[in-house]
């Protein structure tokens, strides 16, 4: 699923690190979700949009999901 | 957290345990102080040796992580994370790991213990466990890829 986790931590001169370890998720996760090979849970969305102050639809791109359910 | 603290001071109770078992049953190896029903030929002796060797090291090393964890708060974290992460939890569960590893742990207690009335119960069962180990970690490899 296409984000801008990466963008939003590069904002905030935040390393991948932090901020699995402030989401509480691993570094590897982090990497897969910015390039956008795995699909975070629906938690774990909410915990990086409520990290970054944002709404989830703001941080995910959930258009390309709607595209594939129709 | 503090549950987190208190699992991992469970965990390293029992790691203790089962190394004190093991550490017995070098003791007992090496020196023969207990005699053990059947013998093992000289190389499945040896292999039993080897892997009470390597399984004691093993669980050295996980006291020692877990220690470190319970000192540290940073790493008490990254060691939560670390078994608490959904994709990881994912992985695991696609290579089947969780029963892979119960099993082909009971495989080799039982190969072992096999080692010393029949040498060849014990190859089969100790190759069929070394088999399923492999094939799990490749899997585990291949999702580790993926996602």
């Amino acid at each position: 699923m296409k984000n801008n986790i990466r963008q939003l931590r590069k904002e905030r001169k935040l390393s991948q690190e932090e901020l699995a370890l402030a989401v509480g998720t691993t570094r590897q996760t982090i990497t897969s979700i910015e390039v956008e090979r795995y699909t975070a849970s629906l938690v774990l969305a909410y915990k990086i949009a409520h990290y970054f102050g944002r709404q989830i639809e703001e941080v995910f791109d959930f258009g390309e999901i709607d595209e594939k359910g129709r | 957290m503090e549950d987190f603290k208190k699992v991992l001071r469970r965990r390293m109770w029992l790691l203790r345990a089962v190394m004190l078992v093991g550490l017995l049953f070098l003791l007992n190896h090496q020196f023969e102080l207990v005699q053990l029903p059947g013998h093992p030929v000289a190389a499945v002796r040896e292999f039993q040796g080897g892997l009470m060797s390597t399984l004691c090291i093993l669980l050295a090393v996980m006291i020692i992580r877990y220690n470190r964890a319970l000192g540290d708060e940073r790493h008490l974290q990254l060691l939560y994370n670390r078994e608490h992460d959904e994709r990881m939890r994912l992985i695991r569960q696609k290579a089947g790991m969780p029963i892979l590893m119960v099993t082909s742990l009971g495989m080799v207690v039982a190969g072992v213990v096999a080692g010393y009335f029949n040498a060849v119960v014990f190859m089969t069962l100790i190759g069929a466990a070394l088999i399923q180990l492999v094939v799990a970690v490749a899997v585990k490899l291949y999702y580790v890829r993926v996602l």
